[in-house]
């Protein structure tokens, strides 16, 4: 009976012991639990408030650009601008940025974040997709002026706006564009376009120039960026009907390798124009296949003192060349009494030049300059006439600047005679960092005196085509090797391993 | 730490996992490289290679990490685990670099493409770098997430769906911001709640898009393939790589806890 008793009580002890150490255990459980759940709490506050404080700091000036031509961030010449700008600039991506359907983003976004990075609280970004929110279009131009639409950038300071296309932002390679009917961007001018908007919206006055159109206008998308670089917006401009008349605010007019003669209107109008103190840019070059008479273009040049042959350049002297088989296609000089006049590049390719004669019985109030002559054994060639060379040789304008000091102020006509100063089809080569688009920006600052210059060279865009053309069989070679070869070679690996271990 | 990495990443190559995984990496990244070589123009661009292959983010990532601690549970091993003479943090750590290991090496495939394009005289650009080093930075902290969810669940299945849940929440993000933002938008505006402006409602709703997208790991990593180096969307997805670890070691701990 005692010994029962004995059993039961040690049994009894044992239980309460069990239950002291589970509560003892339970507690100690709990307390782990709820430390390790505040723990995990604290942790992930932490992450996200450092994260945000990070992002709201020290994002903007640890982001490196480590693009080759620097593609990623603003250049010197921005960056001054921008630190001395005392304007509040708005820059508005009218676009989902998260977007990546948009191939172009990538050219822009990061740049554009620089912009805002370099501006000093002057340059304000944000993104306002159109297609979420429809009234930002009328809330921003209100008048419908200047036709905005989604998948553009707007630049705007007070009521002052520019409009940027992110395809305007590129050069492109015009053979690619001849031959598979599309654009392949080679030349990035996204800073240029975007510092050039800038300067112009924050600027006091801004200059415009307009082409002359109704005559096959050609695609002027590199005249239209060296026009912009010297704080020019451009337009296009009609001048037929009877109540067609120059702009007052033109200050430049641009005929561009016109293909047609210019009507006795547009004649009368540009001759009015000029006699107001007006600046004109004729790029006249020379092709012997067409067969057009510039009977009234000749008179408005006449009135400045030159005249449009149809006549070639031909350049004989062999060191001149740009290829010794092609006598049309030369180096041109800059004149030297216009080089101790102003700082311009030596050398210019020339192609395809018209010849230009200066009118010896112009009035005495017109002075005609060449600006970039041939060598002087050039001769010319009149289409279907013998001429002898060694009659005709000696020195031939390819730029001429004519100037008529009649009026209260001088008129100007700048008259070059090969389109390699100003084609889309030259630049798409030779890029907008040639001599021959410093030339023109040179002589176009000089007529018309701007206020700030924007010099940003274009930056190259990274081809990905490939360097060596690939043969039908080697492309299937190449394809075998990356979707069979490899794949398979690793998945005999994952075979045999599976074999030989599987019954381990 | 190195003898559960070398365990856990022999294990890989040991089972047809590791193998059959670099093979699918290589049948995809192949096809996309392959299209690229045979088109008119024969541009090769391979960081667009490497944007279409994060998107087999949200099916790889499961498949590699669904074993970790889900398969040790099933095999009864995970009590060696809490057993063996190295700590939790050890094995959780050694376990996270030996998926990451072969995240990377499943890149084998995009490499040899990258070879090739030299050898064809294509353009490697920093861009490309960029966006190998995004994909890697990604993996890392999908794969912690992964890891996470296969320590909290009891079935593999189980762990990668979760993971494949998050993983596609994830990656929807951006859009799922812009919905949210245009429902707060539409509420405010048809209801008048707090009698806002236009401006105001446009201002809230971009603002909870703008909090919403802060998360998103995709948008945030996306400068680092347009050749652009951040060093904070590299430290945001590198700490919160570093809170899932730390979340799962939290999760081991406690089921050793509660095994003791």
């Amino acid at each position: 009976m005692a010994k029962k008793s004995a059993n039961e009580s040690i049994l009894r002890e044992k239980t309460v012991k069990s239950s002291k150490a589970k509560v003892v255990s339970d507690s100690r459980f709990k307390s782990l639990k709820s430390m390790s759940i505040i723990s995990v709490v604290l942790v992930v506050a932490i992450c996200i408030v450092g994260n945000a404080i990070l992002s709201l700091t020290l994002d903007k000036p640890l982001t490196f650009d480590t693009s080759s031509v620097k593609s990623n961030t603003v250049s010197q010449f921005t960056r001054t601008y921008l630190k001395d700008l005392d304007k509040q600039v708005e820059i508005i991506g009218l676009f989902d940025r998260n977007d990546d359907t948009l191939e172009w983003r990538e050219y822009f976004l990061p740049i554009v974040d620089d912009y805002e990075a370099k501006g000093n609280g002057k340059i304000e970004l944000r993104y306002v997709d159109p297609d979420v929110d429809p009234f930002i279009l009328t809330q921003l131009d209100p008048d419908g002026i200047y036709n905005l639409q989604a998948d553009t950038y707007v630049i705007r300071c007070g009521d002052r706006m520019e409009v940027i296309y992110p395809y305007a932002c590129f050069g492109y390679d015009q053979e690619f564009l001849y031959y598979y009917g599309y654009g392949m961007p080679v030349v990035n001018n996204v800073e240029f376009e975007f510092t050039r908007s800038i300067v112009y919206v924050a600027s006091e006055r801004p200059l415009r120039a307009y082409y002359l159109t109704g005559h096959d206008l050609p695609t002027h998308n590199s005249m239209d960026i060296i026009l912009k670089s010297l704080g020019f917006t451009v337009s296009e401009l009609k001048l037929s009907g009877e109540s067609a008349e120059i702009p007052n605010d033109c200050e430049l007019l641009v005929i561009l390798e016109p293909k047609s003669d210019i009507t006795p209107i547009e004649k009368e109008l540009i001759k009015s124009y000029l006699d107001n103190s007006g600046k004109v840019l004729l790029v006249a070059d020379y092709d012997p296949d067409d067969n057009v008479s510039y009977t009234n273009l000749n008179d408005l040049t006449m009135k400045m003192g030159v005249t449009l042959e149809n006549a070639l350049i031909h350049e004989n002297n062999i060191d001149y060349l740009n290829s010794p088989d092609d006598p049309y296609s030369s180096i041109g000089v800059v004149d030297p009494s216009y080089a101790e006049y102003i700082s311009v590049p030596a050398n210019y390719s020339v192609s395809n030049c018209r010849f230009l004669k200066i009118f010896p019985d112009r009035e005495e109030t017109v002075y005609v300059s060449p600006l970039v002559v041939t060598s002087d054994t050039a001769s010319v060639d009149f289409k279907d006439a013998l001429i002898d060379v060694s009659a005709s040789k000696g020195t031939y304008p390819v730029v001429l600047e004519c100037v008529d000091n009649s009026g209260t102020e001088p008129s100007c006509m700048i008259i070059i005679g090969s389109s390699s100063f100003t084609s889309d089809e030259y630049y798409s080569v030779k890029t907008m960092n040639d001599n021959n688009a410093d030339f023109v920006r040179i002589v176009l600052d000089d007529i018309c005196p701007v206020q700030t210059n924007v010099l940003i060279p274009s930056k190259r865009v990274p081809s990905y085509v490939l360097g060596k053309p690939l043969s039908s069989s080697a492309a299937t070679m190449w394809s075998v090797i990356v979707m069979t070869v490899i794949p398979v070679g690793c998945l005999i690996c994952g075979v045999y391993i599976y074999r030989r271990r599987r019954h381990l | 730490m190195f003898a559960v990495f070398k365990r856990e990443f022999l294990s890989y190559f040991r089972t047809p996992v590791g193998w059959v995984a670099i093979c699918l990496l290589g049948v995809i990244g192949g096809y996309y490289f392959t299209g690229m070589l045979t088109s008119d123009l024969a541009y090769v661009n391979i960081s667009l290679e490497v944007a279409f292959l994060r998107s087999f983010f949200v099916v790889l990532i499961p498949i590699i990490t669904m074993r970790l601690f889900a398969e040790e549970k099933r095999n009864g091993t995970d009590v060696l685990l809490y057993t063996m003479p190295f700590s939790m943090r050890d094995a959780v750590i050694g376990k996270f670099l030996a998926a990451l290991a072969l995240q990377v090496l499943m890149l084998i495939s995009l490499f040899s493409h990258m070879i090739i394009t030299v050898i064809l005289s294509g353009y490697i650009s920093s861009a490309t770098w960029g966006a190998i080093f995004g994909y890697i930075v990604l993996a890392a902290l999908f794969i912690s997430i992964g890891m996470l969810a296969s320590a909290m669940t009891e079935n593999q299945i189980m762990s990668a769906v979760v993971c494949f849940v998050i993983l596609l929440f994830l990656s929807m993000l951006s859009s799922i911001a812009s919905s949210i933002s245009s429902i707060i938008k539409a509420v405010l505006k048809f209801t008048k709640l707090f009698g806002l402006s236009d401006a105001a409602i446009y201002s809230a709703g971009e603002n909870t898009r703008a909090f919403i997208s802060w998360f998103d790991p995709y948008a945030r990593t996306e400068c680092f393939t347009s050749g652009v180096f951040k060093v904070v969307p590299l430290i945001f997805c590198l700490s919160f790589t570093a809170v899932f670890i730390y979340i799962t070691f939290r999760v081991l701990e406690k089921k050793r806890w509660s095994q003791s």
